[in-house]
């Protein structure tokens, strides 16, 4: 699976330092003025970027016959699924992780970074859902067939949060204050069990819909 | 012995074409040439061969393996060229062979840069920098680099110039005579599957309407030329492709041997002449239902 991806791993990691770079610039701009609504709203767009480059590049392999190259190797339908699929959600999932602790580290004072911690493991789940389910789109059918629906759901995931949160700005605070009680509520750890077989779910349905359709 | 390939009732159906009921064996160490127009479904049965694409009925099996329960292992003893070969544009010739041979469980690195220099391929330039013919050639160095007991050719000598074609051809004839590989290459140019194929099967819109040996082949379809009066009505009416001109007719017929006797008598008066055909004529000829002999 490893062997599948190699190719692409120089990439990411090029992703994660821009990322970095990008934030280490911010925080000397910012100087000692932390701004954790900063923190909150330039995380999920740093992110969305990552995103976005993700599927444009599973666009281009697709437009550049990728799949045609994989298919004729010694390698199941169910791998290469399994390794674009999975590698894609756990790239997502590091960059989340990655940029929470830049943020709580660097742009929060001690007292907010809680917080901040709080609202990117609310939005890691829910992105990572969301996520799950483009992926397992974009494999099942391919990038072409899938595209409609995945503007629609991506311009859907990008602005409605932003219109919701532009209209509600008085109301973030508490919003984010309820979303670290309700973690406060369940435990971290069986909701990221919930997630983990949610993708196990989408992985194994992404893989069972690619060996029935006719070419891959 | 245990076939190399044997396909039993294919079925395929897309919405304006459907595979019928395809079967083929083939013995290992023999070259298989599949000859047919485009759109006759020799790209589709290639691809099935490799599960590429699902067939809604039949069976393949491969090396006595069910195709797609042992996919993993039939592909490591299989070589594929496709019509379009497709790399990663922006690897070189030298990375996707390294890369590539990571996927293969006996992958032979000095074979692959032999093939790479003997086929006049560059091992630093990008894929995207590559022509049409050396990208052929790429897939064809990367189809051979693992030894396989199989090679799948689908048009693998479009786009390549005659001395190049020809230096493949050889290739792809000593893996089968010296190595006792096993060869299916599906082409429309008849003359590469004269030259180097042992059987030859006409795949015509989903159907296979010819099956054998080529040199049997070529010993049944022969053209008759002959003076009016000189052939009896019954023969003359069974022939093909009949053309009527300035100095006598001509005819195409699929069963030589049964009339060698019957033509003695005109052959000694010279009032009958027999011409050898290529598969060229003998895929138009038979193609007479629908088209007759491409002339009309």
């Amino acid at each position: 699976m490893w062997h599948i991806l190699r190719r692409r791993a120089p990439q990411c990691a090029l992703y994660f330092a821009l990322v970095a770079a990008a934030l280490m610039i911010t925080r000397l701009l910012l100087g000692d003025r932390l701004d954790i609504l900063f923190a909150i709203l330039s995380g999920p767009i740093l992110f969305m970027f990552v995103f976005l480059i993700l599927v444009v590049e599973e666009q281009y392999e697709e437009k550049h016959h990728g799949y045609s190259i994989l298919s004729v190797l010694p390698l199941k339908d169910s791998e290469i699924v399994a390794a674009k699929f999975l590698f894609t959600l756990a790239v997502d999932a590091a960059m989340l992780i990655f940029l929470m602790v830049l943020f709580s580290t660097f742009f929060a004072t001690p007292a907010q970074a809680a917080v901040v911690r709080g609202y990117f493991l609310a939005a890691a789940g829910f992105t990572l859902v969301f996520a799950g389910l483009l992926y397992s789109g974009i494999f099942a059918f391919g990038y072409t067939k899938f595209l409609i629906p995945v503007m629609t759901l991506f311009t859907a995931f990008g602005l409605v949060p932003a219109l919701i949160l532009k209209s509600h700005r008085e109301d973030l605070d508490t919003w984010v204050g309820r979303t670290i009680d309700w973690l406060g509520h369940y435990n971290v750890l069986a909701l990221l069990a919930v997630v983990l077989t949610l993708y196990s779910a989408l992985y194994v349905a992404s893989t069972f819909i690619k060996r029935f359709r006719s070419s891959v | 012995m245990l076939n190399a390939v044997e396909i039993t009732n294919l079925e395929k159906t897309y919405q304006r074409f459907r595979l019928d009921r395809v079967s083929l064996h083939l013995p290992p160490g023999y070259i298989l040439g599949l000859i047919g127009p485009n759109g006759a479904g020799k790209t589709t049965t290639l691809k099935i061969m490799m599960d590429m694409v699902r067939a809604d009925r039949g069976q393949v099996r491969i090396f006595g393996m069910e195709h797609r329960r042992h996919i993993k292992e039939i592909r490591n003893r299989v070589g594929y060229v496709g019509e379009n070969p497709h790399f990663y544009g922006d690897r070189s010739v030298a990375w996707i062979g390294r890369w590539i041979g990571g996927f293969y469980q006996h992958w032979d690195i000095n074979r692959f840069q032999s093939l790479v220099t003997e086929l006049g391929l560059s091992r630093t330039k990008k894929a995207r920098d590559l022509s049409k013919g050396m990208k052929v050639k790429l897939a064809l160095a990367l189809a051979l680099s693992h030894r396989p007991d199989l090679l799948i050719l689908d048009e693998p000598t479009a786009g390549l110039d005659p001395m190049v074609r020809r230096q493949v051809l050889e290739i792809f004839r000593s893996l089968s005579k010296v190595e006792g590989k096993t060869v299916i290459i599906s082409s429309h140019v008849t003359d590469d599957i004269t030259r180097i194929a042992d059987l030859v099967v006409f795949l015509i819109e989903g159907r296979i309407t010819l099956a054998e040996p080529k040199d049997d082949l070529l010993a049944r379809w022969k053209r008759i030329h002959y003076k009016s009066g000189a052939l009896n009505d019954r023969i003359a009416a069974a022939l093909r492709c009949r053309r009527r001109q300035v100095f006598g007719n001509s005819g195409i017929t699929d069963d030589y041997p049964a009339l060698k006797e019957a033509l003695a008598e005109g052959m000694n008066r010279q009032t009958v002449k027999i011409e050898n055909i290529n598969l060229d004529d003998i895929l138009i000829a038979s193609l007479e239902g629908e088209n007759p002999c491409g002339t009309s």
